[in-house]
């Protein structure tokens, strides 16, 4: 191992939090006096936070159908299905192309033979035989096709598509299979030549994988768009993109609504609805789902500032929804609460049902009855007071 | 010294540099904070920290090294909170290190970088997508990954070693591509 790679290594590793002092000690004098080190943890530190956040996305990893199965297996399983379906589908397109290439070339030579024994070009209107426009003709509306089709494919990627000329398509079978999508451009085996690449090493990788139980595709989202109002975004790290009604949130995504009038209706799979008031930003953090939990945990949505109302029905015991912000946690085993923050503090009002709020600086909680509210706030005592009426 | 109270406002302009910084702080808290929760929980609460302080920012001085200061106080503390003791680099190197992300891009830079990171990782072999998968959809540990796939730890360090530095040089080749 070259000291590059153990360098690389220990990065990872501090990373994971399985540095021991005398190799921490050595990466922090790397990192400070060493420019390609810190820009190579620095890297490394932005790759990981951006392949978790990706991670996230449904698309990405195509998980959205849930199945009782495996996901490892599954993944395998539907990315070589669709792998095969892209050979399948190749071939025929290449199949027909050489097709068209034949029938042109052959629908050339006849033409050429045709034109040889003497008619030839001399008196071209005299001879009521021969169309010159016939032979392109023939081959012209079948390669087209191939190509629409071909680029179209949502499942390729812009480096795998076919070039756009159908001769390309017609090209011999060696080029097209240098344009499969199989084959890995980052293989470590193809950039370094020495060690091979990780995952096809000495060790077995297929009997790990498949040695866990039967597990569910893990939701990848939390909740649906069902009405807005305003100005409203969805939040994704420092992605910002248009709320639309109907739109999937994805776990791990947060909306913020505009102060001129912003405001959503979000509802869960269960029926919990929030509704988000103007100038509001929200955060889901509920603990995510996995093909060990493929509902998810505790489910958490995070209230940086804003005002919000959430209508939430029974949930299993020992499960209930959770608000939560800097000040508190509200746990809401079924009830409606009403949240309003200020920079300073934030209130809970309990229209229905039952709800805990806990202190997160000392852990102090108090069961809220309905029509009763409570501040909590650096400074304040965590008195319930009854809901002024109206 | 006057306390200045935050206000609606401030706490609003607050919460926009913290979002459009938000990968910069999410990178660099990763380097501090490893429990998945432990550190969604600090990364909002560096948000309302940050809120609170911004009365007090002074705004002719960069965002980026005073945003850390108070992010790595935060984790520092909510690290003691939940009895975690921290394994970390000097204050300096984590600096040094906040600062070089700082450099990697801004935010329509990271886009690109989205993008390229995307095209990059759809073009790994079916076994490295599956560790990525692994790792960084299902939020395995190492630990965890090793055990399910039957390889060592080390084994794993030295493969995620290697696709890591893969799709950094994929990335910058497409980002150069992406940014023309």
């Amino acid at each position: 191992m070259t000291n590059d790679e153990r360098l690389r290594e220990m990065m990872l590793r501090y990373l994971d939090g399985g540095l021991d002092p005398s190799e921490l000690e050595q990466l922090n004098r790397a990192v400070e006096s060493d420019a390609a080190t810190r820009r190579a943890l620095a890297e490394l530190m932005l790759q990981d936070t951006l392949l978790t956040h990706m991670g996230r996305e449904s698309e990405f990893f195509e998980l959205q159908e849930p199945a009782p199965r495996s996901v490892s297996l599954l993944n395998t399983t539907r990315m070589l299905k669709i792998q095969r379906e892209q050979d399948t589908r190749r071939r025929t397109w290449t199949a027909v192309a050489i097709g068209a290439a034949l029938l042109f070339t052959f629908t050339l030579l006849l033409a050429v033979k045709t034109l040889q024994p003497g008619e030839s070009r001399i008196d071209p209107i005299a001879g009521p035989i021969i169309d010159p426009q016939a032979p392109p003709a023939a081959p012209v509306p079948t390669p087209p096709p191939a190509v629409a089709v071909e680029a179209s494919r949502p499942a390729q990627t812009p480096a795998m598509k076919p070039e756009p000329s159908p001769l390309v398509q017609a090209a011999p079978p060696r080029k097209t299979k240098a344009m499969e999508p199989r084959k890995d451009p980052l293989s470590p085996s193809t950039t370094e030549p020495g060690p091979r690449t990780p995952v096809e090493s000495s060790v077995p990788p297929g009997p790990g994988v498949l040695t866990e139980p039967a597990l569910k595709a893990p939701l990848t989202t939390f909740a649906k768009i069902e009405r807005l109002q305003g100005d409203v975004v969805v939040l994704f790290g420092a992605s910002r993109k248009v709320a639309k009604v109907g739109m999937d949130l994805a776990w791990g995504q947060g909306m913020e609504t505009s102060a001129l009038g912003g405001a959503a209706l979000i509802k869960y799979p269960d029926g919990t609805r929030v509704e988000l008031g103007p100038r509001t930003v929200i955060w889901d953090s509920s603990e995510k789902a996995t093909p060990r939990n493929p509902e998810g945990g505790l489910r958490r949505l995070r209230v940086m500032t804003g005002s919000l109302t959430a209508e939430v029905p029974s949930q299993i015991e020992g499960r209930p929804f959770v608000l939560s912000s800097s000040h508190a946690e509200a746990k809401i085993p079924g009830g409606t609460l009403k949240v309003v923050t200020d920079p300073e503090s934030m209130r809970f009002d309990l229209l229905q049902g039952k709800v805990r709020i806990t202190r997160r600086d000392d852990q102090i909680f108090v069961d809220l009855e309905p029509g009763q509210f409570v501040t909590v706030g650096r400074g304040l005592g965590l008195d319930v007071h009854p809901i002024p009426p109206k | 010294m006057e306390r200045r109270r935050p206000t609606v406002e401030s706490h609003e302009e607050a919460f926009r540099a913290v979002l459009a910084n938000w990968p910069m702080l999410n990178a660099y808290l990763r380097a501090i904070v490893r429990n998945t929760h432990v550190l969604e929980d600090t990364l909002s609460d560096v948000a309302l920290a940050i809120a609170r302080s911004w009365p007090h920012y002074d705004k002719s001085r960069p965002f980026g090294p005073w945003a850390r200061s108070i992010a790595r106080r935060v984790a520092i503390e909510n690290l003691s909170r939940h009895g975690i003791r921290p394994i970390l680099l000097g204050e300096g190197a984590l600096e040094a290190l906040g600062a070089e992300i700082e450099t990697l891009g801004d935010e329509a830079g990271v886009e690109v970088r989205v993008r390229a990171l995307q095209l990059c990782t759809e073009k790994l072999s079916e076994g490295n997508r599956q560790l990525i998968r692994l790792r960084y959809f299902e939020n395995r540990s190492y630990k965890e990954i090793s055990e399910s796939i039957a390889w060592t730890v080390e084994a794993l360090y030295v493969a995620f070693n290697r696709i890591h530095k893969a799709l950094s040089e994929c990335v910058q080749r497409r980002m150069e591509v992406l940014q023309g």
